[in-house]
């Protein structure tokens, strides 16, 4: 039990840096970005690849190598490097057009990436995915024990508390002023002397960093991967935390993760499933996201705890 | 300072900017005037680089900025306002003018997430002079609300101020006081001849009132139809006939 609470805790946690990122390219400088879970599957499999042990395995008479038993710490920072390049390949045709735009391209590729992951086996073995993949430590601690689940726990909310501070300390910046206005009036911002696109770049890229680094927590958490957790609905779901939490409100960000993914989407696994009804309790799930964001829309629309205007006062920057 | 060469600019079909050139002197304020649909706002968008121009070319100080990115026209020196204020109206009166100051340490983002001492020196040196600015614009008391609760004249003071933040050499102004009541008119009028005087600033400025534009221009330059009808003192634009005709229309 102690585990399995253990477990949600980092899951969630996984998924608030999710949120996270997207509050910082929405909730900060109005990038519409639907391809969460593609940044997140790139992240992920970039890190289970490379950490997995070297593991032959036959697959419909083909023999496939998948692994390369890099040190943890190394494929977390390649997952980084690898969704930061996604989000500037991305960033390179799209930012420069409408925010629309970028929308449809980001859910499109996401898409694509998972239908790559679905069918160059030779890389990813497929919808098998990828299994055994390393855990930090793991030679002292095993998968399953409860000293590697804490280490992970300790490790992904170090994480956490690094990207939150990171990101709070942004918005407050000159960087995060010129974001916050072009959020409101791109053009305005431009003939203020901001190159917009170099802004807007940088603030995809950091972006997809996050949801990198997520992504590869998230195969360390699972120590098996497979193209079906990289759905849409779960780009939808990061939506869902950051509206019902406070779109350009760091902590609101977090407290939405914390209530969506934690209250409702995991916390409903322990409730006893209803008898002749195995599907019930997991269509209730969404049904409740659904309903919660409705009463948010409605009631506090902009989220449960709004962004709140910067103010200043001479004497309050100490140089 | 300014000088515009053959500039046209053509939508589809239709040429609203046909063969027009103007020339604007250092520490000269020049009027633009014309009757709606002229052009005017047009000929701002190609100076300013929203609009590349289909033919002609800009030459500011010399040197040719044509089709260059707002930005980069910005940063040489080139500020805009616009004709409906287009000010930030969720973010503060402060942060509006803030955010205007060229060459923001903080606009790193390494920077801007470390905050070295260098970056919190720079920001506090330019809080200092954006309280001057709305001090001098009479909005001080209002300088952590939000912009969306300011009167139309209210604003376009502030976008003048946030204009003036960016430390111009030149300014075009669209329509800077439209919206302003007679005693904001008065103000703005004002600052802007302040400008001139203490910074020795140059305009290019766009107005339908006409005693604002006879009373600060030292030049005032037509337009009709996209094309340059006349330029000259107020006195020679008033008794012009073509002027009249195009804002009158002909006598029966």
């Amino acid at each position: 039990m102690t585990s399995f609470m253990i477990g949600i805790v980092t899951v969630v946690a996984i998924f608030c840096i999710l949120v996270l990122a997207l509050n910082i390219r929405w909730g900060y400088c109005g990038l519409l970005d639907f391809g969460v879970a593609g940044f997140f599957l790139i992240g992920a499999y970039t890190a289970a690849i490379l950490i997995s042990a070297p593991s032959e395995s036959f697959l419909f008479g083909e023999r496939y190598t998948v692994g390369y038993g890099i040190a943890w710490p190394l494929g977390l920072i390649a997952a980084a490097v690898a969704s930061g390049i996604l989000a500037f390949l991305i960033g390179i045709p799209t930012l420069r057009l409408r925010g629309d735009y970028l929308a449809i391209v980001t859910i499109g590729v996401a898409e694509i990436l998972r239908y790559v992951a679905i069918n160059e086996k030779w890389l990813t073995r497929g919808v098998q995915g990828i299994r055994n993949i390393k855990r930090p430590f793991e030679s002292f601690f095993p998968p399953a024990s409860l000293p590697s689940d804490i280490i992970l726990l300790v490790l992904t909310l170090a994480i956490l508390a690094l990207f939150l501070i990171i990101a709070n300390r942004l918005y407050v910046s000159p960087f995060g002023r010129v974001l916050r206005a072009m959020r409101e009036d791109e053009v305005v911002t431009s003939f203020l002397g901001k190159p917009v696109i170099n802004f807007k770049m940088l603030t995809f890229i950091l972006g997809g960093i996050y949801m990198g680094v997520a992504g590869a927590l998230f195969a360390m958490y699972t120590t098996a991967i497979e193209p079906y957790q990289f759905i849409p609905t779960y780009t939808f779901l990061i939506w869902a935390c950051l509206i019902v939490g406070g779109s350009g409100n760091n902590w609101g960000a977090i407290l939405g993760g914390a209530l969506l993914m934690g209250l409702f989407v995991q916390a409903t696994r322990f409730l006893p499933s209803v008898a002749g009804q195995p599907q019930l309790i997991p269509a209730l799930r969404y049904i409740a996201v659904g309903v919660l964001l409705i009463l948010v829309l409605r009631l506090r629309p902009r989220g449960l705890l709004p962004e709140k205007a910067i103010t200043k006062e001479i004497g309050d920057i100490h140089a | 300072m300014l000088k515009a060469e053959g500039i046209v600019k053509n939508f589809g079909g239709l040429r609203a900017v046909d063969d027009c050139s103007i020339e604007v002197e250092k520490g000269s304020i020049v009027g633009l005037i014309g009757p709606n649909g002229a052009g005017k706002t047009t000929f701002f968008n190609v100076i300013t680089g929203m609009y590349k121009p289909n033919a002609g070319r800009i030459l500011f100080k010399g040197e040719d900025i044509t089709g260059l990115r707002p930005d980069r026209i910005c940063q040489r020196g080139i500020t805009r306002t616009f004709q409906v204020s287009r000010e930030l109206k969720i973010m503060t009166l402060l942060e509006n003018i803030l955010l205007a100051f060229k060459d923001q340490r903080g606009e790193n983002i390494i920077r801007g997430i470390l905050n070295p001492a260098n970056v919190r020196e720079q920001e506090r040196e330019n809080l200092g002079k954006s309280v001057e600015i709305l001090k001098a614009m009479h909005l001080y008391e209002l300088r952590n609300e939000p912009v969306a609760i300011l009167s139309g004249g209210q604003r376009k003071m502030l976008e003048l101020g946030q204009a003036s933040a960016t430390g111009p050499e030149m300014l075009l102004l669209d329509e800077p006081t439209a919206g302003a009541t007679a005693a904001e008119t008065a103000m703005l009028v004002n600052f802007i001849k302040r400008m001139r005087e203490e910074q020795g600033l140059t305009f290019l400025i766009v107005e339908h009132k006409m005693e604002v534009i006879m009373g600060i221009c030292d030049k005032i330059i037509v337009i009709s139809y996209g094309r340059k009808l006349m330029e000259g003192s107020a006195d020679e634009v008033r008794q012009n006939e073509e002027v009249r005709e195009a804002y009158l229309g002909r006598e029966a």
